[in-house]
This record gives structure tokens, C-alpha cells and sequence, in this order.
């Protein structure tokens, strides 16, 4: 084992690598290899859509995976081979207006970087083949079916890779023989073991590469000690179970990287779980320090170039189990640390909260709260997660291991297969169709049916009713969304099999893979479905019934298809009537019905194995990207400015004080989020000092936040935070050179961390006048 | 109760964060007021001239903008929602008020009653602390000028009791709040420090009105013989300097505000006085 001083100073090598890390190629490579390997099957008739072929061609790709051990290393295994340059909202030169959607599952070959004897012919060759791929060539032909719904995202939809927890406990338990020998004789257990041979595959490159390497560096150099130290565990790890923290560390680095490697590229928002309960047994001998160390070690492996395009990489730490018995161990401080001091844009930190929570978990997360610029922790509320979980038939034993995929989805690690982000239904664009007779307001276009075919007889009847006429549009779009949806599914389901990822959600004992759509072999299985303009729909509604007596239909819609332009005064007079946000009654009653509306309506469409979609109230920044699509609405927002975000207000219409913010937000009925929801809270920093913000954040923010409310609706589960002032933001961008000398200020975007400098305009600009308008 | 708004405030109006609500109607007439609005009990109409955008408040209203002190419709608000236009005045049943501060316990650590003038409302306010401190558990607190008879029934009853002293001088107060109110004030102050436990007392220091040497000496020698009465703790003391933020507001009601064009008294001038305070041995926050 290296030193302490190896493992710090290596970890500050490799960051200092990955902060310079511009071009990302390697993604590209392994899809040409794997472009080559399904040539040559079907040159030679082979099928390439088994699980037997999906792990073959894994394991071929095993082989071929470029092994780069880059100075500092201390473990083995990248995800680099993986992920593309690709997140629109992290690239600054991203425009809202240009966004497409990620229909097509080529586009990411734009993003390859030509260097060297990567030439732009050979990317668009390979681009080329790609589009003739069978899956690809079904997914547009499925895309093009939903068009005139897509064009203007009245819903959207997608095939959902990553987004997904494994449990890699088995594995670093008994290595890759004792799973090996646990994977039953069929087609499926035959195919989980060549899987596993591609991680010894993998596994055994690295320790040549590492012995290698070794020999080139100076007998009794750092370098050379922690090259040997990694061939060393090596042969050990993953072959058999882990002994001790770096070797558990080692193995399940590699079984994360076999795992993006299946289903790259871009398999976004993999998530980890409770680390910390991961590799708590295994932390017995080492130092804190030298843990620290070693993990932030493993942090870095998640980070993909400088600007983390491996985004939504979700890692707990805490929570309570089914008893209420507080689930903290040594490791979640260790965890904490490397997060504190790494402090980097990937992957992102969320911490589980209880009423038993200890008071040193507060202190310890307190830092994070102190410190503008850094990193903070979403907070998920496992007394109020526990319940619901529970009602959508997660067994008792399953519920302390719910883990957040990506930025806020509940799934339990290891057993679910919840195809989290599979639908996207922009309420928003329901409602101007609702308005409009079934048609655009942007462009005219016909998207949805008229008044007439919805059982209205005209403009004032619709307008006189429009909450009847949103969801009788509503429910003519959503078994639309479902088709389309569940199409995504099949498809993926059919064409990528994914047998590793199987072998890590319980594969072994449903002998099924996770994605096969009709019976899925994950325990718990659903498709999400995320819903956008939560606020602006429920706002309109009561704008429209406050304004009629005053201002008839035509007049009003005339003014939404103009945008206000000819009617500012009507504008303002809809922008002042009670808006949710506010703490008024009436406007929080008009959410909490839709909330419930939609939700139910949500959960009676099922996925191709029958089971239910989850309402999942989270916005991505889409409220953004789906409010471009959204014309002027009845609340006084104007034309293709941002919806809503998450269940949170829009800015503009919240006049008040945080507190009475909250206090709407917490009539909500959460119990019917079972998908998750999005709520984010911009405050100052708080407190003098690091204890003080510990102290500030429970008592004065987290434990307030997380009460639970006297009816049975539920409470708040999920919360993050954006510690600044719009002020200070602004100085920022003005003069990045002075307030962010080393070019890393991070900031929350929705769940995931990013570098607030290296996101589009856009998305700077919706955090900060989300900052403005939720000043404490 | 009549109040003329509500909100929250953190480390001000008592300790942590309080939800205060804000009685309309004041048996003074400040010259310094900073709520303006708070004077008469009755509901009052500001127009703020600033928000208007789109649309001029005379479309919306033809009595704008004479008719509007004396208008009681509120149509401006009540049905154009216009932005400019806001009504200071709102009357708030007891079980009304426990309703909005039951929903709003998790984030409060007490609750304040100011104003205005919270006495003036006695027999409510008292009732209302009485349930919100023993069935809700609570604590509250009282802002006064102690200028009321009324304000007797409170010392004792409260988790804490912030009081202004605005002057040493029977003259000074009639000066400062246009009534001659000081010797009850003085009196009401004495028994205050003998009976409540948590006392605080205020004082606005203003330029002109309080800060002479004459004033001073006497706010000071006031301080000191309530100190040496002092039961229950020792007295504590908080200076604050006049302010212009109410002016908007004094606009807004179609007034000036009196001391339009005086400065806040210099940071120098507000410390030595906290100094001259410390030499007697009070509490100064």
C-alpha cells in the first residue's frame, strides 16, 4: 500500500490532470471498435441482440478499451470511454432555442473532437454507420411517428439508459468467481459469467499496464509505489472478495466502469447509493485519513474532462433503516471529507435525513453550507420517503437501501428498474393547446384535438371551463405519451440487453435481464414520467376564472397569441391576481388539485410489463428548454419564457418571503410524487462559522422543511440548495478572473453539481433570478 | 385584531425568526414614524406611483386620485389587482390567526405582536398571547410604545417585552409623537421593569428631537433608576438610529414624511450614546 502522502499527492496529480482535460475521445473509439465488432457478427451471421451477444460484444470491447493509467493513479478503471462531451447545459455556447431534444442518438458524434489521425471523415463514418444500426434507424422511425406531439414538446420521450443504481455489494464480497459460480446454467446466467470475464478482462490489461508502468518509473519513486500497489491489488481484486478499503475501492471501480461501458455511450446518472454503507466493511485498518484519501481517489474516477460530462452521478451517505435506527457509519464521515476537499463538478452529494439523525452529521454537512462556491448536499427526507415507498409495494427489508438515481428519483438499489426519465409531458403546452382550440399558438399548427372534439361547444365555453378542457386534452395526450414511451422501452429493451447491469439489480436471482420489457428482471420496475409547468398551468387556471367577468375569451386569447404585445395592461392585470407561491388559499388549492389530477391520471398508464408510471414533479432545466415551446399563458408569463421549475413558483410570481414560499409548497399532496419531485432553495450563506451553518441549516432549515404535516399528505422528501446572492453571482460573470481565480465555482443545477462557469447564459440566468426572487 | 400586515422577521422582533404581525392603529403620531400606514385604524389605500407600468390608475378608477383616502370599495385591488395599489388594513379573527400560525410552526420560534400599537387592541392581543403561549406553546412577544393604559395588563404575560423609549422628557415625548403621553409612558415603563422578565427597551435616536444633551441625560438617567428597580434579569437596551425607510411609504399615502430632509444621527454620534449608556451598568445590545 502507498503512503498517505502518495495517496494525497496522487489524488492532486490526477485532478490537476482532469482540470485540463478539454478533448474527450476515447467515448469515441469504443464506439467505433464496438461499430467493427457488429460488422463482423453479422459478416459471420451472428445475432447481436442476444444477452449471449450483448456480453460477447462486452467482453470484445474488454479487450479493446484504451488502458490509461495516468500519473497519480492509484486505482485502475475510467469512464472516460464512456460519456461524450455532449450535456447541452454545461456548454456555455448552448442556446435554449437550439435545443432538439436527444431524439437522435447520433448527434453525439458532432461532439467528437478531430486530433490527430482522428480525422472529420472518420467521425462521419462512423456517424453514418451508426444511423444505419437497427435500433437506431427503429428509434427514429419511432420518433417520427410522435412528431406533431414532439415539435413542440407537448410530451417527449426517450429510451433511458444509466439512471440506475447497482448493487455492487455481492460482487466485492465474493469477487468475480463466487459470482460466477452463483450465475445459474441458462442462456442468461451464460451470459452474466462472460460478463464477469470481461471484468477480469479488464481487470488483468490494467495490471500488466500497471506493471508496466511501474518498471519505467525510478526504483523507491511515488509513482512507482503506487503502480506497484495497484498491481498488487489487482491480482486480487475483482477475481476474488475484497480484504480491505482499496481493494473493495479497486473492484468496484471496474465493475463501474464495465458497466458504463455496456450501455455507453452517455449512460447519464448512474448512481452509486450509500457509499458509505458500501465500503463500511471494509474500512477496518486504514487511517482516516489514508480512507480519505483513497476515496477521493474514487471521486475522481468520476469525474469525465473538466467539466464532469458524466453528469447526475448521484453518491448518499446517512439514513435511517426500517426501524428508524439511524444507519451512520465511520465511512460517511470519510465520504464527507473527500467531498470537501475534492470539491469538484462530478459526481453529486446527497445526504439521507431523519428525525435520528446524528448531531455530527449536521456539523459534518455544515461545511458544505459555509462555504460559497462549494459543493452542497441535496437533502432527502427518509421518514417521509419511507411511507410512500412503502405504499408503491417496496418491501420493509428494501426500504433503507433507496438510493437516488440521478438528481432526485427514489429507486432502491440493486432492485429497481425504474425508467426514470422515460416521459416527459409538458402541462404547460397541454394548456395552450387548451386555450387555442388544439392548436399552436408559436406557429398555428394543429397538435391536439378542438374544443368541439373535446365535448365544448366554443371559445367561451372552453374558456368558461378551462380546467375541464386541460384535462380532457390532458387525457387524449397522455395514452399518446404512454404509446410513445412504452415504444422507447420495447426497443431499448430489445436491442440492448444490458446482462451486467443485470447481474447488479438481482439478476442472478430473477435470471432475467433488467430491461426486458414485458417481465423485467428487476424487483420493483415502473416508467417515470417528469412533469413540467406545474405553477403556470394552476396559475392560468385561476387567472382565466378571476379574469372573465372583467375580459371575455376572445379577448384574452387574442392577447395569449399576441403575447401581450397589443394588451400590456391585461398582462399586468394577470400578473397581479394571487399567485401560487404566496400562501393564498385559493391559488395553493388550484396546485394541490392539479398536483393530484395529473398524478392520478399519470399512474393509471403502464409500461410494456404492465406497471405503473411514476408522477415525477422534477424539471431538469427543462423548464427552460420546454418553456421555449410554450406560448404567453393566462398567469402573465410572456411566450417561450421558462416554466415553472420543479413544484416551486416561478420567480416572478412569488412575492413573498421565503417562508411563506415554503409554506405553500407544504400543502402540497407529496404522497403523490411517488417519482419524485424538484424543489430548490437559494439562500445566503449562513451562519459565522462552519459549526453555526450545521446548526443554521437543521434547525432553521432542514428540520422546519421536513416537519411532517398533521393531514396525512405527506411532506417534503427532497431538497436542495443554491448558497449565494444574485449579487454576488453576477459579479461572477462580470469578472470570473477575480472572484473565481481557479475556475471552479460550483453551483446545483436541478440534483447534479456543475461548474456555474461553464454553463449556458441560460441556466446562469435561471439560477440567479431564482436567487432573487428567494431572498431570505 | 386589525392589522396592517404580517411577515417574518429573523433576530429582530425576538429571538430567532418570528412570524409578527403588524396591529393597525397607534395612539401616537410619531414624527419619525417608519409605518406610517399604522397610525389609523382604519384600512387605508397606498398607491405606489413607481410600480405603475401598463396601466394609469385613473383607467381603472375614476375617483383616482382624490377619491382614493376615503375609498373603502378597494376595487383597485380587490378586482384590477393593480400592482400600484395596495391596502394597509386586514381584520384577523383570534381562531384565524391560530390558524395561521399553526401552519406556519415549523419555521417560527415565536410570534410578535407590534404595530402600530398592540395595546390599543387589548382585550384581543391579550387573549391571543394568552392562547398562543399556553395551548400552542409558543413563545411571544410584544412590541409597545407603552403609551395605553391597557398596556398594564401585559407585563408578565410575555416572553418578552420590547418597548420604545423615544424621550427623557415629558416635553420631548410631546414633541416626538405629538401627545402628551410621557409620564404615562414613564410610569408604564417602571412597572413593566418590576414585573417582566425579559424586558427590552428601544430607543430611536433622532436628530433633533432626542439627541440634545439635555434629552440624552435625561433618557439616561430614566435607564438607570429602572435598572437599579430592576427585578428578573438585568435591563437591556438596544439603540437605533432614525431612518428614511418609510418614505415610500409616506408617498404612497399621498404625505410627506416630517422629517423628510433630516439625516440618521452619525454612527460616532449613536456609539458614544450606547458608551454613556455601558458607564451605568445597562445591558446595551
Amino acid at each position: 500500500m502507498a503512503n498517505e502522502k502518495d495517496l494525497e499527492n496522487g489524488v492532486e496529480l490526477l485532478r490537476a490532470d482532469k482540470h485540463k482535460e478539454v478533448v474527450v475521445n476515447d467515448w469515441f473509439f469504443v464506439q467505433e471498435e464496438k461499430m467493427r465488432i457488429l460488422q463482423a457478427r453479422k459478416k459471420a451471421r451472428l445475432e447481436c441482440d442476444s444477452n449471449e451477444a450483448q456480453a460477447q460484444i462486452l467482453l470484445e470491447l474488454a479487450r479493446f478499451v484504451p488502458v490509461r493509467l495516468p500519473r497519480g493513479s492509484v486505482f485502475a478503471g475510467t469512464q472516460n470511454i464512456a460519456f461524450s462531451p455532449s450535456y447541452a447545459l454545461i456548454n456555455p455556447a448552448f442556446k435554449v432555442e437550439s435545443f432538439g431534444g436527444y431524439c437522435d442518438l447520433t448527434a453525439i458524434y458532432d461532439d467528437a473532437v478531430p486530433e490527430n489521425d482522428l480525422t472529420q471523415d472518420r467521425i462521419q463514418k462512423l456517424k453514418n454507420a451508426w444511423k444505419r444500426d437497427e435500433y437506431i434507424r427503429a428509434l427514429a422511425g419511432h420518433y417520427k411517428k410522435f412528431q406533431r406531439e414532439t415539435s413542440e414538446v407537448a410530451f417527449f420521450m426517450e429510451p433511458v439508459t444509466g439512471h440506475t443504481i447497482p448493487d455492487v455489494r455481492p460482487f466485492l464480497a465474493l469477487g468475480a468467481e463466487g459470482m460466477a459460480k452463483r450465475c445459474p446454467d441458462t442462456a442468461f446466467g451464460r451470459a452474466m459469467r462472460t460478463t464477469i470475464d470481461a471484468v477480469l478482462c479488464l481487470a488483468e490489461r490494467y495490471r500488466q499496464a500497471a506493471l508496466a508502468r511501474a518498471k519505467e518509473e525510478p526504483s523507491g519513486s511515488e509513482e512507482r509505489r503506487r503502480l506497484t500497489g495497484m498491481a498488487e491489488r489487482l491480482e486480487h481484486v475483482p477475481r476474488m472478495g475484497a480484504r480491505n478499503l482499496a481493494e473493495a475501492m479497486q473492484s468496484f471501480l471496474l465493475l463501474w466502469e464495465v458497466m458504463v461501458l455496456e450501455q455507453a455511450p452517455n449512460p447519464y446518472a448512474f448512481s452509486v447509493g450509500n457509499i458509505d454503507r458500501i465500503f463500511q466493511p471494509y474500512y477496518r485498518e486504514e487511517s482516516f485519513e489514508e480512507a480519505v484519501s483513497l476515496f477521493r481517489h474514487v471521486l475522481n474516477f468520476f469525474m469525465v474532462g473538466s467539466r464532469g460530462w458524466a453528469i447526475s452521478q448521484n453518491i448518499m451517505v446517512g439514513g435511517r433503516d426500517e426501524t428508524g435506527k439511524d444507519l451512520t457509519v465511520p465511512m460517511s464521515e470519510v465520504v464527507l471529507e473527500g467531498f470537501f476537499r475534492s470539491n469538484d463538478p462530478q459526481p453529486a452529494l446527497s445526504v439521507k435525513i431523519h428525525s435520528g439523525t446524528p448531531e455530527r452529521l449536521y456539523q459534518s454537512i455544515g461545511r458544505f453550507f459555509a462555504a460559497p462556491g462549494h459543493s452542497t448536499p441535496s437533502l432527502f427526507n427518509d421518514d417521509a420517503l419511507f411511507p410512500i415507498l412503502a405504499a408503491g409495494k417496496v418491501a420493509p427489508e428494501d426500504l433503507p437501501d433507496y438510493s437516488i438515481a440521478g438528481c432526485q428519483e427514489p429507486l432502491i438499489m440493486g432492485k429497481s428498474s425504474l425508467n426514470t426519465t422515460n416521459s416527459w409531458l409538458n402541462l404547460g403546452k397541454i394548456l395552450e393547446l387548451a386555450l387555442n382550440d388544439g392548436k399552436s399558438m408559436l406557429t398555428g399548427k394543429r397538435i391536439g384535438p378542438g374544443w368541439r372534439e373535446l365535448g365544448f361547444a366554443n371559445q367561451k365555453a372552453a374558456y368558461a371551463n378551462l380546467e375541464k378542457v386541460f384535462f380532457a386534452m390532458l387525457d387524449w395526450f397522455l395514452p399518446r405519451m404512454e404509446e410513445a414511451a412504452n415504444g422507447c422501452t420495447s426497443l431499448l429493451g430489445t436491442y440492448r440487453k444490458v446482462p451486467f447491469t443485470s447481474l447488479l439489480h438481482d439478476g442472478i436471482a430473477s435470471g432475467r435481464d433488467m430491461r426486458d420489457p414485458k417481465h423485467p428482471g428487476a424487483r420493483y420496475s415502473g416508467s417515470g414520467c417528469l412533469i413540467h409547468g406545474l405553477a403556470v398551468v394552476a396559475d392560468s387556471i385561476n387567472a382565466v376564472r378571476a379574469a372573465l367577468p372583467l375580459h371575455d375569451a376572445g379577448t384574452l386569447r387574442a392577447a395569449l397569441c399576441d403575447d401581450f404585445q397589443k394588451e400590456p395592461a391585461l398582462r399586468e392585470y394577470l400578473l397581479g391576481l394571487p399567485k401560487y407561491g404566496n400562501n393564498c388559499a385559493a391559488a395553493d388549492k388550484t396546485v394541490c388539485r392539479i398536483v393530484r389530477e395529473v398524478s392520478k391520471r399519470v399512474r393509471k398508464l403502464r409500461n410494456p410489463a404492465g406497471k405503473h408510471f411514476l408522477a415525477d414533479w422534477s424539471t431538469p432545466s427543462t423548464h427552460l428548454l420546454y418553456g421555449h415551446w410554450v406560448a404567453a399563458t393566462p398567469d402573465g408569463r410572456k411566450a417561450r419564457e421558462m416554466l415553472n421549475y420543479g413544484v416551486d413558483p416561478r420567480p416572478e410570481g412569488c412575492r413573498s418571503e421565503i417562508w411563506t414560499r415554503l409554506l405553500s409548497e407544504r400543502k402540497l399532496p407529496f404522497d403523490r410524487m411517488n417519482g419524485g419531485y424538484a424543489s430548490h432553495l437559494g439562500i445566503p450563506v449562513p451562519g459565522s462559522g462552519l459549526e453555526d451553518a450545521g446548526k443554521f441549516m437543521r434547525d432553521k432549515i432542514i428540520r422546519p422543511l421536513f416537519t411532517p404535516r398533521s393531514d396525512d399528505g405527506g411532506a417534503p422528501f427532497y431538497v436542495y440548495f443554491n448558497l449565494d446572492s444574485a449579487e454576488h453571482l453576477r459579479k461572477i460573470l462580470a469578472n470570473p478572473h477575480k472572484y473565481v481565480p481557479g475556475g471552479i465555482y460550483i453551483m446545483r443545477i436541478h440534483g447534479t453539481f456543475v461548474n456555474f462557469l461553464d454553463l449556458s447564459p441560460a441556466i446562469q440566468e435561471d439560477i440567479i433570478r431564482r436567487l432573487e426572487a428567494n431572498h431570505l | 385584531m386589525r392589522i396592517f400586515a404580517s411577515g417574518w422577521s429573523e433576530n429582530f422582533d425576538g429571538p430567532g425568526r418570528r412570524l409578527v404581525f403588524y396591529c393597525k392603529g397607534c395612539v401616537l403620531d410619531c414624527v419619525y414614524c417608519g409605518n406610517p400606514e399604522s397610525i389609523s385604524p382604519r384600512p387605508e389605500i397606498l398607491y405606489h406611483e413607481e410600480r405603475v407600468r401598463a396601466v394609469p390608475p385613473e383607467s381603472i378608477c375614476s375617483k383616482f386620485p382624490d377619491g382614493c383616502r376615503g375609498c373603502r370599495s378597494f376595487a383597485c385591488v380587490k378586482v384590477h389587482h393593480h400592482g400600484a395599489f395596495e391596502i394597509a388594513g386586514e381584520t384577523l379573527g383570534i381562531a384565524q390567526l391560530l390558524r395561521r400560525v399553526r401552519q406556519a410552526r415549523p419555521f417560527l420560534d415565536g410570534v410578535t405582536f407590534g404595530g402600530g400599537e398592540p395595546t390599543m387592541q387589548a382585550d384581543e392581543v391579550s387573549e391571543a398571547v394568552r392562547l398562543l403561549r399556553e395551548e400552542e406553546k409558543i413563545p411571544v412577544a410584544m412590541e409597545s410604545n407603552a403609551a395605553t393604559l391597557a398596556f398594564r395588563e401585559f407585563p408578565g404575560k410575555l416572553d418578552l417585552l420590547i418597548c420604545d423609549l423615544k424621550a427623557g422628557t415629558r416635553e420631548g415625548y410631546r414633541a416626538i409623537t405629538r401627545r402628551d403621553v410621557g409620564e404615562l409612558v414613564f410610569e408604564n415603563l417602571r412597572d413593566a421593569a418590576l414585573r417582566q422578565e425579559a424586558f427590552l427597551i428601544r430607543i430611536p435616536l433622532i436628530p433633533g428631537y432626542n439627541t440634545d444633551d439635555g434629552e440624552r441625560r435625561a433618557m439616561i438617567g430614566f435607564l438607570r433608576s429602572l435598572n437599579a428597580a430592576r427585578k428578573g434579569g438585568p435591563l437591556r437596551v438596544e439603540v437605533l438610529k432614525f431612518h428614511h425607510m418609510g418614505d415610500s411609504k409616506y408617498r404612497a399615502l399621498g404625505r410627506r414624511n416630517p422629517l423628510e430632509l433630516v439625516e440618521p444621527p452619525a454612527e460616532e454620534f449613536v456609539e458614544a450614546f450606547r458608551n454613556d449608556l455601558r458607564k451605568e451598568q445597562i445591558c446595551v445590545l
